[in-house]
This record gives C-alpha cells, structure tokens and sequence, in this order.
C-alpha cells in the first residue's frame, strides 16, 4: 500500500515537473522564432521568470535585447509595458501621478494615473540612462511587488518581472546602477554577438517579407503554478552548503574567498545570492528531469546570479579583471562538500 | 525503500575501500599538527626536570650555603623563555588578525614568518653549539680537533628531530590506511561524481532518513533507485585524490627548534649540576682578602683554553692544567651528591701525572668559588684580554715599557690560572660567577660607549659634509627680517648719520614682501559689531496623523501600442485660445451665485 501511495505521489510529482519542461521548452520555441541564437540569454530570461525573478540585461546594441522581452511578453500574454529611460525622466513618470480630470458633471478632480510600471512584465528599456532617483522608484516594485504614490499603495498583479536592459559602451549621460537595486535582479545576462552561421538567419526574418507571429503559448496563471512547482523542488544539505560557500567566497576577506576576490572585490554578494543560485538551481534541476538540486546545478546559475552582486574595486578595473574571472576563481577553489579531489 | 538503503550501505562500504588513499590523506593532514606537539613533549618533559633539579639544589643549600640562580639556569630559562615567546606572540597577532579579518596584514605577517621563526631558533641552536664546544673541550685531553662526541651528538640531534616527527606521522598513516574509513556521504559522493549521478544517491540518502519527506523528495529517493543498482554493479578507476594539504608545516619547525635546543642542554647537565653544588658549600669563611687588588685577581681557567695551552710547552702548565679537572672531581666528591659521586669515579680514572695534584687539589677545595665560576662563565679570560685591550686603546700616553711589562704579566697570569683562579675574582661574599658576569657586561658597555662615540662623530662629520657640499648657500643666507624691517643679526648698531633709506651708514630699510607680512604691527581700523549671540532653536514635538489608505487593483488596460510618460499637447492657434478663454470666462460666470 505504501508502495502505491508513493508511487502515485511520484507520477503526479513527475507529471508537474514534466508540464514545467514542456511550458518551458514551448515558451523557448516561440521566442526562437524571432531570435536567433542566444539560447543561453533565452533560458536565463525565461529561468528568471519562471523563478520569479527580474533580469537585467546587458549588450551593445543591436543585439536583439529589447526584442528578447518583447517576444517573451508575446508568448506568455502577459500585459507588457515599456519604458523607455531618459535622464529628465522622473519617478512620477513610471509609477503614476495625480492629474487633474474632468468629471461628468462639468467638475474637477484629482484622480491617479498610473504609470508603466504597473503591468506585469515590464521592459526597462536603457536603464542606466535615468538618474538614481528614477532608478530608485523601481526598488520597491521589483521587491515587495508593489507600488507607493503618496498616500497611495498599488499592489502589483503576479506574476510581475522586470527585465531591464543597458549598454555597457556608452558611459556618456548614464548613470551606473546602484548596488540595493544591482542586487535586486536575479540574473544579469551578457547578450553576446551571434554565431557566424547565425547571421544568415537574422538576415532572413527581419529583411524578408515573410512576417514571424508570436503565438501566446501560455499565460499569467501557470507561470505563477510552474513558479509554485519549482518552489518544491528539493534541495539536500550538501547544496545548501555548496550555495552557502559560493556566497560566502564573494565577500573579500571571508574564509572561503579566494586570493584574488580579496584583492579585486570592493563587495560581495549579500544573502540575496544565495536566495537566486537556490531558485535559479531549482529550475535547472526540473529542466534536467531531476526532483532535487544538485551542485552542478548551482555551478550553471552562478555566473548569472553573482556577476553582477560582485562590487570590483578599482585596482580590479585598471587591471581589467573581470567579475565572471573572480567567479571562475571562486568555482575552482570552492570545493563541493565531500569532494575527495 | 529498503531495498535503496541496503543499496546505498553497500555503496557505503565500497566507496570506504575506494577510498582508503583518501582516509590515508585525512590522517596525514590530521596527525601533521600534531607532530609539533610530539616534539614538545621532549623539551617540555626537560625543562621540568631542570626545575626539579634547582629546586633540589635550592633545599640542599637552605642549611647555611648559597645558592646561585645564575649558575643554575639563567639562560636556560632565558632561551626557554624566548624559545616560547617569539612564536607565542607572533601567534597570538595572526590569531588577531584572523578574527579581525586583516586579511593583507595577516598575508604579509604569514610572508615575514620564516624570519621569525628564525629568531626563535636562532638562540636556541647558539645555545647548543656553545654547549656543544664546551663539552667538546672538556674531553679535549685525549684528543683535541674532531671530537667523536661532537658527532655524535649532532648526529643524533639530527636523527631524533627528524626522525620523531617522521615516524608519528608514518606510524599515524599506516594506521590510518589500515583501518581508517571515509564518511558515508564521502563514499556515496564518489559514486555520485564519478558516474555523473548530479547527487542523486547523496540526495536520496539524506531524503531517505526524514519522517515526513515532501512530494518532491520522494520523488528523488525514488530517481536515485535504479541509479544505486547501477552503481553497485560499476567498477570504479583511476579516481582522483586531491594532494594532502599539510600546511601547517610552521608548528612542527617551531617545536622541532625547540627539541634541537633542548637537545643541545642535556649534553650539559652534570656541568650544571656540579656548579650548583659547589656553588651551595661557599661558606661565610671562604671569603677573599678584600685588599686584595682587582688586578692581582687570576681570571679563570676554560677547558678549551687549557687545551690550548697544552700545545704551547711550558715548565709549570701543563701539570697544573692536567691537574684542574680531578680538583673539580674531588670537590664535587665531597658535597655527597649523586651526580658528583658518578663524576668523582670518572675523574679518579684520570691518571695523576704530577706531584702538584694534591696541592692543586687543596688549593682547590679552599676557593671553591673562583673554580666554579671557570666552569660556568666561557670565554672568560678572552673577553678580559679584550678588554684591556681596549683599556690600552684608550690610554694612548701610556708608555711602552709599561705595555710590555702588562703583556708579560698577563702571560704569567695565563699560565698560573689553573692554580690561582681558586682564590676568587670577587671581594667578600661576592661569587665568582657574578663578578665575571659584571666583567662581562663591563666590557660590553664599554665597547657600546666607543661605538655610540664613533657613530656620533661620523654623524657630525657626515652633516657636515652635507652642509658645506649639498647646501653649500645655506650658511651664507642672510637671516630673516625682524618686525624692525631691518636683517636681524645685521647692523643692530645703526649709523647716527643713518636716515633708513639706505643713507650714510645704515642700512636700507626694506620696503619688500616683508612689508606685506602680517608680522608688520598694524592698527586695526575696522569696528566690529557686537555678537548677537547664541540663537535659540525651539522645537516642537508634533504627533504624526496617521492617513487612511485604499489600495488599488491594477487594472486591464489592454496593449499599449506607444511608449508612455509624456503626454502630448497640441498648440493651439491664438482664435482658439480666445474662444476657450471666453468658453471658461463665461462657465465662471454663470456658475457665480451673485449673478
């Protein structure tokens, strides 16, 4: 009988981890149609979402950063709003205002309109070109879900992902993200130049007359399931530990940093790190038809989630050390628990 | 379920056999911290019987004699104390440091440890090697040169301080590899990386145990089933063992220095032992004749330096040098020590070659202080040589008759101080030790005060040098101007015919930058307002009132086809301006009450 009884809670376990694939998988093919290649930017962007966290993405232009969230926002039919950032941009512009309307009887009255960022996947187009306080008026909507005008608190509507974008080139009027929302985003994607063999294809769908359509492939309510169902997946204590370590390699002059992190890092990654490689190792174990995390998991999310949480100081900068570097330090030394190499 | 756990216990078992190089590295690094500890224990186990000793040495003498401190062990407690302290403290700073998290300060600390620990081994072995000489000397009669014993001790100093650490360690291994066996979770682990599992069999092991496994936990007890099966039936090769990581290598150096010390100690114990003893049978009665004249006092006789002498040939030395070490032997026979006793039977196998033994003897037994301080101050007679030396140095009026006449006499101290270092360098109670120890000390503050002299006349010479070549317009420069505007220290005496501007006799006075300087007294023509005072700031507490809020509901505004955030206005053309002026003037005018 107990045989039955875990053999029934094993399929029905299976059957949610496999319709999480299959939602995935599906997802990725729609957004495929448009982009080409960047399979990696894709599943991290669709990881975020699925993980319930926000993105930002990072490339020089042209890359097809902004067309990646468009794309997603299609397939998911999820409400998409873009904002498009600019330094006289204020923060009344993306959260809503009070204006002044006319009302039936010929008055006047103060009513709310809310602005961009109430929606559920919001493209932050050229983020760091807004100033700080622009910047800032997105912290507590990307963490608490929710949105303060005044005396007036919103409630955002699950699922709700930010998927920011900026250019690392042009330094000119942008103003770097600050560390408290850096450290808000899950995963920061490097959107890289496409394959050679993959030019030939972009070439095809957007200069050719044939138009490409995005069919919505799921919607709001099985993201926020699938985003239950990766909550479930276990984690063993070895991976617990392994994330711990990880995090804690970060932060200069902690037992487990390396030489160079303690050399190059001005700040590490806060709890907030552990929080993403868990949730992030947590879809890529259900990708990987596996029910529990393993430390390879951890190892495959780790660039994503700490590149960006890694505050380089400025000996790191004139000797062009990068964060990914100091996180392939970190990978190598950090040993998996009960590792015999 | 079961069937996964008998799964994983063998699993268990044979990863504990697949790994027992692991379990082998596991014991070496835990047993390599341990081997400064081993070699600790030798020294330690020393030093407290030297304590016993002197203690033992302190009773004895509580019935009437004295007792000596300095000739038992001042530098053995020196050397054990510094032997201790400077790795002790630079310890306790990394220790510091770690929980302060100075992670450059500890890195740089960590670099600088080899010179440290050099220190600390630096007196220790010097210590050894004088103590070393010194025995090679006293059993230099037969054989001056490459003395056997010498050697030998070295030899065995080497052996045990790398052989004591080398056989814990390897004895610590075999037992290690022999019946050490690796955690389970390590064992499983191995299964789990070398057959590219991604933890499954660690994840259902640990899942296995709980009382309320969730859904998704289950699930993974029962993924890593078929993966456990396949496991056992897998034979596993050439799996990689990371390299022990022994780097604790400082703490066996640390202790091993120490052994290497206390090593050097123990080939001295009965020469301690002996003067301790002779030291404690000093009676009130066996004072020195204080008219006696400090240069009438024959310094001390050294083993070595009695070697020496031997291949020198003179009429009376070598029977009195011969004769000194039974004299020793006799006055240690008659304090009934033990120690002495087993000495005294060594020293009776000493062949009596001269008839002067017996007054040798005698004379040895009367001034029992002079002949204890030959046996413990080294080098003695050198350094007092030195010092004359320097005392000559000093004097350069001396005539030289005079030198020869000093030289001469020191010759024939050097050949009687067998027989004459019995009758004491010190006046009245005064040890013998302690007064070579001042003549020690005397010496090396002379030669301290001739180099602080000499390094104090090179610093003059080198400014100097350096005012009148790098400087050279630096005494030339005229001194500043006072408040007089004149140069002071030039002309203070002025010309009665002088008018200040540079007229017959005085000198001009400067109308230059300094007569811009504040320094030039000026009346201040500006008044001042009165204060008004410190301002008071009143503060008034104030409750905040607290808003009610309505939440909202986001809204289904549809697709937004264009960015959002500015809202557009089209211009109006003045005509239109004007209707809606009047549009609004009228409105206004309507809805007036008083119309």
């Amino acid at each position: 009988m107990a045989d039955q009884a875990t053999t029934q809670v094993d399929s029905a376990v299976a059957a949610q981890a496999g319709h999480f694939k299959q939602v995935f998988h599906d997802i990725r093919a729609e957004v495929q149609k448009m982009m080409v290649g960047q399979t990696a930017v894709i599943d991290g962007v669709l990881t975020a979402l699925l993980a319930g966290g926000h993105v930002l993405l990072e490339g020089v232009p042209g890359l097809g950063k902004t067309m990646i969230v468009r794309c997603l926002s299609d397939a998911v039919h999820l409400h998409f709003s873009r904002i498009q950032f600019t330094p006289d941009m204020m923060p009344a512009d993306i959260q809503g205002t009070m204006v002044l309307t006319e009302t039936s009887g010929g008055g006047h009255e103060l009513t709310f309109q809310q602005g961009p960022l109430i929606s559920n996947l919001i493209l932050a187009d050229e983020i760091n070109r807004a100033t700080p306080k622009t910047q800032s008026a997105l912290l507590e909507a990307m963490q608490e879900k929710q949105v303060t005008v005044g005396s007036r608190t919103i409630q955002l509507e699950e699922p709700y992902c930010v998927m920011a974008t900026q250019n690392p080139v042009e330094q000119e009027g942008t103003y770097p993200l600050p560390e408290a929302q850096l450290d808000r985003f899950l995963f920061k994607l490097i959107v890289g130049y496409p394959e050679e063999h993959e030019y030939a294809d972009i070439v095809d769908r957007t200069t050719g007359s044939e138009e490409v359509e995005i069919k919505p492939v799921t919607d709001g309510k099985t993201i926020l399931e699938l985003r239950d169902v990766a909550r479930a997946v276990a984690v063993p204590q070895n991976v617990k530990s392994y994330a711990v370590h990880l995090v804690m390699a970060t932060q200069p002059e902690s037992r487990y940093a390396p030489e160079s992190v303690s050399k190059y890092t001005l700040l590490g990654s806060s709890p907030r790190g552990v929080q993403g490689l868990m949730l992030a190792g947590k879809v890529q174990a259900l990708l990987n038809d596996r029910f529990a995390v393993s430390t390879d998991d951890v190892k495959t999310v780790a660039h994503g989630v700490l590149r960006h949480r890694l505050i380089l100081n400025f000996q790191a900068q004139a000797t062009n050390v990068t964060p990914d570097q100091l996180i392939d330090d970190i990978l190598e030394q950090v040993k998996t628990p009960h590792a015999v190499n | 379920m079961n069937e996964l756990r008998r799964n994983l216990d063998l699993l268990a078992r044979k990863g504990s056999r697949y790994l027992r190089r692991f379990a082998l590295k596991g014991a070496m690094e835990r047993a390599w911290p341990l081997v400064g500890i081993v070699a600790l224990l030798f020294p330690l186990g020393y030093f407290g019987y030297r304590c016993y000793e002197v203690y033992e040495a302190f009773q004895a003498t509580a019935a009437g004699g004295s007792f000596g401190l300095v000739s038992v062990g001042w530098g053995l407690l020196w050397t054990m104390l510094i032997a201790l302290l400077i790795p002790a403290a630079f310890w306790l700073l990394l220790y510091y440091l770690e929980s302060r998290r100075y992670q450059s300060a500890k890195q740089s600390l960590a670099r600088a440890w080899p010179v440290v620990f050099l220190l600390a081994i630096a007196f220790p072995v010097g210590y050894f090697v004088s103590y070393l000489f010194q025995v090679l000397g006293q059993y230099a009669t037969v054989s001056y040169g490459f003395s056997p014993f010498l050697s030998l001790a070295v030899l065995l100093a080497v052996v045990l301080v790398v052989a004591i650490p080398l056989v814990f360690i390897g004895l610590w291994a075999f037992f290690g590899f022999s019946f050490g066996r690796v955690d389970r979770q390590t064992s499983i682990a191995l299964f789990d990386r070398e057959l590219g599992l991604k933890d499954r069999l660690q994840s259902a092991d640990e899942f296995r145990v709980k009382e309320q496994a969730t859904p998704f936990e289950q699930a993974a007890i029962s993924d890593a089933m078929p993966h456990a099966e396949q496991a056992l039936q897998t034979r596993l090769a050439n799996i990689e063992i990371a390299k022990p990581a022994m780097d604790t290598i400082k703490w066996p150096l640390v202790f091993a220095a120490m052994f290497i010390f206390a090593l050097g100690l123990s080939t001295n114990g009965l020469q301690f032992e002996k003067s301790t003893v002779e030291l404690a049978m000093v009676s009130p009665d066996d004072h020195v004749d204080p008219n006696e004249s400090e240069e009438d006092v024959k310094p001390p006789v050294f083993p070595d330096e009695k070697s020496t002498e031997q291949e020198v040939p003179e009429p009376d030395a070598p029977a009195a040098e011969e004769q000194k070490p039974t004299e020793m032997k006799k006055a240690t026979e008659a304090t009934n020590s033990e120690s002495s006793l087993a000495q005294s039977d060594e020293a009776q196998s000493v062949p009596q070659q001269t008839s002067e033994s017996g007054l040798s003897a005698s004379a040895s037994k009367q001034n029992q202080p002079g002949q204890a301080a030959s046996n413990i101050a080294g080098l003695g007679n050198e350094k007092q040589k030195k010092e004359e030396e320097v005392a000559e140095k000093k004097k350069p009026n001396q005539s030289k008759p005079e030198k020869e006449n000093k030289s001469k006499e020191e010759e024939k101290d050097d050949s009687a101080s067998g027989i004459a270092g019995g009758k004491g360098t010190g006046s009245g109670r005064q040890s013998a030790s302690t007064e070579m120890l001042e003549q020690h000390s005397r010496s090396r503050e002379d030669d301290f005060d001739q180099d602080v002299d000499q390094e104090s006349d090179d610093e003059e010479d080198e400014e100097q040098e350096a005012a009148s070549a790098a400087k050279p317009m630096l005494n030339q420069r005229k001194a500043p101007v006072d408040r007089q505007l004149t140069p002071s220290g030039v002309g203070f005496e002025e010309d009665e015919r002088a008018n200040g501007r540079g007229g017959p006799g005085g000198l001009k006075k400067t109308r230059g930058v300094a007569a811009m300087l504040l320094g030039v007294p000026m009346p201040d023509k500006l008044r001042s307002q009165i204060n008004v005072g410190r301002i008071k700031v009143q503060r008034e507490r104030s409750i905040p009132i607290p808003n009610q809020v309505q939440t909202a509901n986001s809204e289904n505004r549809g697709q937004m086809d264009d960015s959002v955030g500015t809202f557009s206005r089209t211009e109006l053309k003045p005509w239109m301006r004007d209707v809606a002026k009047k549009y609004f003037l009228d409105l206004r005018q309507n809805n007036n009450p008083d119309n």
